[in-house]
């Protein structure tokens, strides 16, 4: 049985030897040091990769598919001790390739293997510069124009900002061999170009955060992000959804005012209210379904927008209670009274339209709070 | 006073402030559970910034403890061998630069006389007295002391300890320094936090005289400090301006920048010798907590109007629908009869006691009529 045991446990020390799930960090150590697209070892691991993300100009945003379209210059900058030549070599300061030069150069050391996790395609153009310091340091830019995908968050529609994200992964790479990070120098290189415009968004700042990323069997990957801040004007956005979602709830309002006491009796016939308010439901269904397709994004989740069609349809169907309980069936003046039932009656035509304008107004101050 | 106006508008009235009341006092207690809880984080905010400051502290003497512990390096110091002892530590404090961002190292002759600077060893020895007290105090005392202070280079965070020969005697000092920078980097990397460190001018310009102008500039002063180091420059200088960051003591205050509401913490910053040389802003996002509060404020706001407006219905509907109009009705035919006119039937629809007045009014009523006709059929 021990036998047996021995054998198993020499087995899977055998498995775990060849396993291709051994860190990086211990591949990276049976590499020689002469080879220069080997991890380089000279400051010891991990390697700290420098990221910096600048938005030279965003041709799109459009939030309802949560995408962008930028051109990005993406700056990583690291330390490579094997690379060190004497200072005279450049009188500059850095020896710098360009384009093809640079891919070649690029091809002979190691640059570390980010991803840009949120970038669906590839970018339609790129271009990349090489800069070697006589200290060691290596700075890599690379210019793209691409599309990316970003989270958009609309619980706070019109008065929402937004992220527009490039995220910067390592994913072969753990933690422990290589890692992501910024420094000061990067937050100041990170930021939107002079001149840089998004129709009915102003632009903000660009915002750095480094994030780890789980994997397997607890290998951790860095991530870093770079999020430029935008805020939506929110004064075009009233007139083409607001305006709408205010002048529908006016639908009830009118046929709960439409009705006049006669002599103790409701003048307007109920069946006639009825129509208003039905009239009234297929005009909001309408506009629900506007928004749905023009906005997709706005429909779905707890926003502005949702919670003020949501009042919409609640006064439909006060108005309609109005009109079956009240004017149909004159439920409170059987109940208590004819008095009782004016006395609601005009109740009603002052405070339904004031609750349910207040209930809109409160919506809208929310999401501004 | 006709109760018909002024019930109902002393009953409204009362209504609208007992519920003005309430709302106050519940927007209040979520405003002070909001402010409570942003208080806690400034407090968490100071913890965490200063707990950093003080580790690191101890990081420099730790790395200057091991360092001069060995005695290759003790005996080199004891014979004032400069280049021996350069030649032992330079590969060490190499390593512990380029690794653990040890920025300087130096000995030190009793009391403060520079003898053999690292980091810069060509740099010819100096007087340190009028500047280092951190130096001096290690030399008088002859016992590690850790601490902030300006050199001329900038600004560092120090660990000093006594070096004492093999026979046991005092010979020295050595020291090692931290820069500050990467230590904010490190806040701002774990915690999002945004930091800057500013330095009293003054106090630079005299001491950090080889400072790089990247530093001492136009664009860094915020009124009698220099912004010495920052996280993120352009939102920085949203945040702060020279007349906020003149404090004696740790205080805070909310702002916003780029459309977002930061706290932001100001810490004095004090050098070994217990003197203010400038300030730490540490600035964090509350933009949840600010968002929160105001929300809360808006939907109680919102319950307490509507809670009114629906009170003014039920009082205006049972004041005036239950018991007013009915008792109109059962007034009117009352007055009729007290000016001798024919009144019908008095019948009213109401509470049970207007409707057992309107029935006593009805008795009244036909008994006057059946009086009236008797005394109007006597012969």
């Amino acid at each position: 049985m021990s036998a047996l045991l021995r054998l198993l446990a020499l087995t899977l020390c055998l498995a775990a030897a060849s396993s291709p799930f051994i860190p990086a960090v211990h591949a990276a150590e049976a590499v020689e040091e002469s080879d220069l697209t080997a991890i380089p070892m000279g400051k010891g691991l991990p390697v700290t990769v420098r990221v910096g993300v600048m938005f030279h100009e965003v041709g799109s945003f459009t939030p309802d598919e949560g995408a962008f379209e930028a051109i990005t210059d993406l700056r990583l900058s690291w330390e490579d001790p094997r690379l060190r030549y004497p200072a005279k070599e450049a009188p500059r300061g850095y020896k710098e390739s360009v384009g093809s030069a640079a891919e070649d150069e690029i091809a002979k050391i190691w640059t570390p293997r980010v991803s840009i996790v949120n970038r669906p395609e590839d970018a339609s153009f790129t271009i990349r510069r090489l800069r070697i310091y006589p200290d060691g340091r290596v700075e890599t830019i690379a210019r793209a124009t691409a599309g990316y995908k970003t989270p958009v968050n609309l619980a706070r529609f019109p008065f929402d900002q937004q992220k527009l994200n490039i995220e910067v992964a390592l994913r072969e790479d753990v933690v422990e061999s290589v890692d992501l990070d910024f420094s000061p120098a990067d937050v100041a290189f990170s930021r939107a170009a002079q001149g840089v415009e998004i129709g009915g968004w102003e632009i903000g700042l660009v915002n750095l955060r480094r994030d780890l990323v789980k994997g397997w069997n607890g290998d951790r990957y860095a991530k870093v992000t770079a999020s430029l801040s935008v805020r939506r004007d929110a004064a075009g956005a009233i007139a083409t959804i607001f305006i709408p979602l205010f002048a529908s709830l006016l639908i009830p309002f009118m046929a709960t005012w439409m009705n006049r006491i006669e002599d103790g009796a409701f003048a307007v016939d109920a069946f006639e209210l009825a129509n208003v308010i039905i009239g009234g439901l297929f005009a909001v269904i309408a506009l629900s379904f506007t928004i749905s397709s023009s906005y997709p994004t706005l429909a779905e989740g707890d926003n502005t927008v949702t919670q003020l069609l949501g009042l919409n349809y609640v006064a439909l169907a006060v108005g309609l209670l109005i009109t079956v309980f009240l004017y149909r069936y004159n439920l409170p003046k059987r109940w208590f009274g004819a008095h009782v039932q004016e006395e609601v009656f005009l109740f009603l035509t002052w405070a339904f339209p004031l609750v349910s304008l207040l209930v809109g107004a409160a919506c809208i101050a929310a999401a501004a709070a | 006073m006709k109760f018909s106006r002024s019930a109902p508008a002393v009953l409204i009235g009362a209504v609208a402030v007992v519920i003005a009341a309430v709302t106050f006092v519940s927007n209040e207690i979520s405003h002070r559970m909001a402010a409570s809880f942003e208080a806690e984080n400034f407090a968490l905010m100071g913890k965490i910034a200063h707990s950093k400051l003080s580790g690191a502290e101890t990081k420099a003497l730790s790395a200057a403890e091991q360092l001069a512990a060995s005695g290759a390096v003790r005996d080199a110091f004891a014979a004032r061998d400069k280049d021996g002892l350069y030649a032992v530590v330079k590969d060490a404090f190499a390593v512990q630069r380029e690794k653990y961002g040890m920025s300087q190292a130096q000995f030190h002759l009793a009391p403060a006389m520079s003898f053999l600077r690292v980091h810069n060893p060509k740099r010819p020895a100096e007087d340190l007295s009028h500047y280092r007290q951190i130096v001096l105090e290690v030399n008088h005392a002859k016992a590690a002391r850790k601490g902030i202070e300006i050199t001329t280079s900038g600004l560092s965070v120090f660990g000093v300890l006594p070096m004492l020969n093999v026979d046991g005697e005092h010979i020295g000092s050595f020291e090692m320094g931290l820069e500050l920078g990467p230590l904010l980097d490190e806040l701002k990397k774990t915690y999002s936090f945004e930091t800057a460190l500013f330095i009293d001018e003054k106090m630079l310009r005299e001491t950090a005289t080889s400072l790089s102008a990247d530093i001492l500039n136009e664009q860094n002063r915020f009124g009698k400090f220099i912004k010495f180091y920052s996280t993120h420059g352009e939102l920085l200088r949203q945040l702060a301006d020279g007349d906020d960051l003149n404090v004696v003591e740790e205080s805070h205050y909310l702002r916003d920048a780029a459309g977002t509401p930061y706290g932001v913490l100001l810490q004095p910053v004090y050098n070994y010798a217990k003197k203010q040389i400038g300030v730490l802003l540490v600035a964090q996002d509350f933009s949840a907590t600010r968002s929160a509060d105001g929300q809360a404020a808006v939907w109680q706001l919102l319950l307490g109007v509507v809670s009114v407006v629906v009170l003014i219905g039920v009082i205006l509907i049972v004041v005036r629908g239950v018991l007013l109009r009915p008792l109109r009705e059962v007034v009117d035919p009352v007055a009729a009869l007290a000016d001798g006119r024919d009144v019908d039937a008095v019948e009213v629809a109401g509470c049970d006691e207007v409707r057992d007045l309107a029935e006593n009014v009805e008795k009244l009523r036909a008994r006057l009529t059946a009086a009236a006709k008797i005394e109007g059929g006597a012969p």
